[in-house]
């Protein structure tokens, strides 16, 4: 089973709190849930969308059609009514002039009296949410009892009137559908266990806070600030602190300072806030300090197009900053990989004493997927600390910047007795002064390069989804997992043989394991979210591999699973001939930004 | 208890400023305060930024981060953050504090962490070889103002005092004893505290040398001045230019308590964020996602 339901309102109308709850619904049935947001970078007068896919097994990217459409004003017809099925159902607002419209025949409409419902119930306005998800429950026949719970949960603080009037409006919207309309499907909740429905950017936050996280400093970013705001909500209950700083000049050196001090700490921001970080992704790297970012992609460059995804950031977290210096990056490809990845990254910067950068984007960062839980058994590894030194000689200082052979040197947090000694951004000698010797410079350079080695180590080769020998190998790194996954399921329905190699760790890279991995590949194609092929670029740099096919999207939208499908049918019946690079365009060529310029 | 000398925090490496060094004054005054408060030698973290300045966090045996230039505030604030057990001071010049960093002065000031901040103004650019800097004077003739300076330089002691800093004081490199107490008075008050220090550039200002100052300088304390009178503090401020620079006071200008912004996050109440646990239980918090 697997269906699709598209909200659409204006701006402001609240269509991030209906499609959030509507999600909650199923996975307390045990769904698979995605539920994914479009909105313009507006706070009113743009238009909004919200997509809820679920499903009885895997579900994991958005689509070009739905099953059930929820309009909420006529925009929302303008821009989502070519989406809906044959057989599928919209449920508008009454309000609406729909006679304007040319529907497709074979799609039924049900006007739902949205503001006669509330007025009859002596409900406000913003309970509108409850009359809109209680009709689209009645669209599948899902029992509004669920809801019922939902409304419960969620509004129960705010005391038993407002409770009930939710629940009141929500089953007059549910009976309303129901006089009105025969079910589109016939959804039961299933008989497993609940899952939970996690935003991406939570999962890196629980996962960093899971890892001892104690500190997280940030300036807000659009799609990063949700790392912050839910940080800050928690803060007390996570006993950590939160700092919102000035800018993310300070934000980035607040956590190295943190850091430095001996609690683990992060930042995060999206391309914009990074630029800003550039300066001090070097004195991490210099100082030898460990320091986590979360760098959420967002479609660039410069201000770009702040609401959408991309994946062109990855070139610029692994340059970012003059110099020669050791960092890890690391993408997540799913809501669990977001957290068991997010504590890795925490685990690596203290183990090497370098930058890690956790590379998410929009899509996954902004998204709502469900989770059967999280991963309980992370370790925390702090790493070479130096603690219980004997006393130094007077006037002298601790060798913090030892030549080890693995290249990391103990480190003790200020307040250690007998280990004083200068952090410092300048090239220094082993007790942190700073040193211009020849012998000490390349010594020292050597050192931290020296971490690679020992990191590679550790660094799993990319992930295999599928049939080993399968006749076709799609290549994607960190989100792009999602619709690829989906891609699959489709072509196994289609009958073709294809399978996905992953890659969560993008930097450093190991030329053996990827090879061990991709030489098996038959036919490859290499999907990414950007204009460049960024990541291809450096399988090709660092692993001397390059796809036969390279699909790139970079429109603002993620690849949808039929986008990704159709291009792989198309190559299969060209013989796999044709020119290797092939650009996505969006098949609803629409934009929310400006709904005014469709005359709406 | 066992004393604490001023010996305790040299290092064996040599200092290597200009002779004559407005820094040699300065630097004294702080290892004369950290020993006279017997603090030990672990217990302090000295972040500097670039500059001449930022060389003091290699020239006092503490521990010390010498970070990048204009960031030594946001490093130093998330030290003691993180430790609130540790002595805090930032160390920076006038172009790293009040030129490319202003914008961590003005907001940490907000803040009032309890933490000491020394800013070494010698009105140039040292380092970088005798450029204008925030603080450079009108008409001062620099390599960037071949015609004299004609921004209105930035009065750091009137800024910090609007800007909400609860310890402003300005001292001079050339009285490290009447220094020495300033920063002392700086370390042991609970806040954000500034002094601001004239310390002559010997190599590139040739306008702002120790004579110049010591012509003009007088002692807050001497005219009976009262830390705690906010308007009277913001009047002194004004001075220097007001009397067309023959009188400059150095002293305690302003001194207020408030809560710091450590003291207001139950989070740290109980011990350093340093010290916390790191195993957490987050059973709680996925019931909400349930």
């Amino acid at each position: 089973m697997k269906l699709t339901f598209r909200i659409g309102a204006q701006a402001g109308a609240g269509v991030m709190v209906t499609g959030r709850m509507l999600g909650r619904c199923f996975t307390r049935g045990g769904y698979g849930v995605l539920a994914y947001p479009e909105y313009p970078s507006l706070v009113r007068g743009g238009h909004n969308a919200y997509q809820i896919r679920i499903s009885d097994n895997g579900v994991s990217s958005p689509l070009t059609k739905c099953d059930v459409l929820l309009a909420l004003n006529k925009d929302a017809i303008f821009y989502h009514k070519d989406a809906v099925v044959d057989g599928g159902l919209i449920i508008y607002d009454e309000k609406i002039d729909i006679k304007e419209f040319k529907l497709g025949k074979k799609i039924e409409e049900v006007a739902l009296p949205i503001e006669k419902i509330l007025k009859d119930a002596g409900a406000n306005p913003k309970m509108a949410n409850a009359v809109q998800i209680g009709a689209a429950l009645a669209a599948i026949d899902y029992p509004i009892e669920i809801f019922e719970k939902v409304l419960k949960d969620e509004f129960g603080r705010k005391g038993e009137e407002i409770v009930n009037k939710n629940i009141a409006v929500a089953k007059a919207g549910y009976d309303f559908v129901k006089s009105k309309a025969k079910p589109v499907r016939d959804v039961k909740p299933l008989s497993r266990k609940r899952r939970m429905l996690v935003g991406g950017n939570e999962a890196l936050a629980l996962g960093a806070v899971k890892a001892g996280l104690k500190m997280y400093s940030a300036y807000p970013m659009t799609p990063a600030s949700s790392i912050l705001h839910y940080l800050f909500a928690k803060e007390r209950e996570f006993n950590i602190v939160v700092k919102q700083t000035e800018d993310e000049i300070a934000a980035m050196h607040y956590a190295i300072g943190a850091n430095y001090t001996g609690v683990r700490a992060a930042t995060g921001t999206s391309g914009g806030g990074f630029a800003l970080m550039t300066e001090a992704m070097g004195l991490a790297g210099l100082s030898e300090t460990p320091v986590t970012v979360f760098l959420v992609q967002r479609t660039g460059p410069s201000t770009g197009m702040p609401t959408w995804t991309e994946q062109a950031d990855i070139r610029f977290a692994l340059h970012a900053s003059q110099g020669d210096f050791l960092r890890c990056v690391i993408a997540p490809g799913d809501i669990n990989e977001c957290f068991t990845l997010s504590a890795e990254a925490l685990n690596i910067a203290d183990k090497y004493q370098i930058p890690s950068i956790v590379v998410s984007d929009k899509f996954l960062s902004e998204s709502y997927f469900s989770t059967e839980g999280f991963d309980e058994n992370i370790k925390i590894d702090r790493g070479k600390i130096a603690k219980d030194l004997s006393a130094l000689p007077p006037n002298t200082r601790f060798e913090r910047y030892k030549i080890t052979k693995d290249g990391v040197s103990p480190r003790p947090f200020p307040g250690t007795k007998g280990g004083n000694y200068v952090a410092t951004s300048y090239e220094h000698n082993e007790t942190g002064f700073s040193s211009e010797s020849f012998s000490m410079r390349k010594a020292q350079v050597d050192k931290r390069a020296r971490k690679e080695e020992y990191l590679l180590k550790e660094i799993p080769a990319p992930k295999v989804y599928g049939d080993k020998n399968a006749d076709i190998t799609i290549v994607a790194w960190g989100s792009m997992k999602l619709p690829a996954l989906e891609a699959l399921h489709r072509l196994k329905q289609d009958k073709i043989s294809a399978n996905l190699v992953h890659f969560t760790f993008l930097y450093p890279l190991d030329e053996k394991k990827v090879n061990s991995v991709l030489e098996k590949a038959k036919h490859t194609i290499m999907i990414e979210n950007n204009s460049t092929g960024q990541f291809a670029g450096m399988l090709k740099q660092y692993c001397s591999w390059e796809p036969n096919f390279l699909l790139l999207k970079y429109t603002g939208r993620p690849f949808y699973a039929e986008e990704i499908v159709e291009e792989v049918e198309k190559l299969k019946k060209a013989g796999f001939k044709g020119k290797k690079e092939i650009r996505v365009l969006d098949k609803e060529d629409l934009e929310y930004y400006n709904p005014q310029r469709y005359g709406l | 208890m066992m004393t604490v000398k001023i010996t305790d925090f040299d290092v064996k490496e040599k200092m290597q400023w200009c002779p004559g060094c407005g820094n040699f004054g300065l630097i004294t005054a702080v290892k004369g305060a950290l020993a006279d408060l017997g603090k030990k030698n672990e217990e302090v973290v000295m972040v500097t930024g670039i500059g001449c300045s930022g060389k003091s966090s290699h020239y006092v045996n503490t521990y010390g981060f010498e970070s990048l230039h204009g960031r030594t505030l946001p490093v130093a604030s998330a030290v003691k953050l993180a430790n609130t057990r540790l002595t805090v001071i930032a160390e920076g010049g006038d172009g790293d504090g009040y030129g490319i960093g202003i914008q961590h002065f003005i907001h940490i000031m907000r803040r009032n962490y309890d933490l000491t901040y020394l800013v070494h103004n010698n009105e140039i650019y040292g380092l970088t070889t005798g450029q204008a800097s925030p603080t450079s004077l009108l008409g001062m003739k620099t390599k960037t103002t071949p015609w004299g300076v004609i921004e209105t330089p930035f009065n750091p002691v009137l800024s910090a005092i609007n800007g909400g800093a609860t310890y402003v004081a300005r001292g001079f490199s050339g009285e490290p004893a009447h220094l020495k107490e300033l920063i002392k008075g700086a370390i042991e008050h609970k806040g954000f505290s500034l002094v601001d220090i004239f310390q002559p550039c010997v190599t590139f200002n040739k306008l702002n040398t120790y004579d110049w100052f010591r012509e003009k300088v007088y002692k807050l304390e001497d005219e009976k001045h009262d830390p705690k009178n906010k308007k009277a503090a913001l009047e002194k401020a004004e001075e220097d230019k007001k009397s067309d620079y023959k009188r400059c006071p150095i002293g305690l200008f302003y001194k207020e308590e408030k809560a710091t912004y450590e003291d207001l996050l139950p989070q740290i109440k109980d011990k350093p964020l340093v010290d916390h646990e790191l195993k957490i239980n987050l059973k709680k918090a996925y019931e909400e996602f349930m």
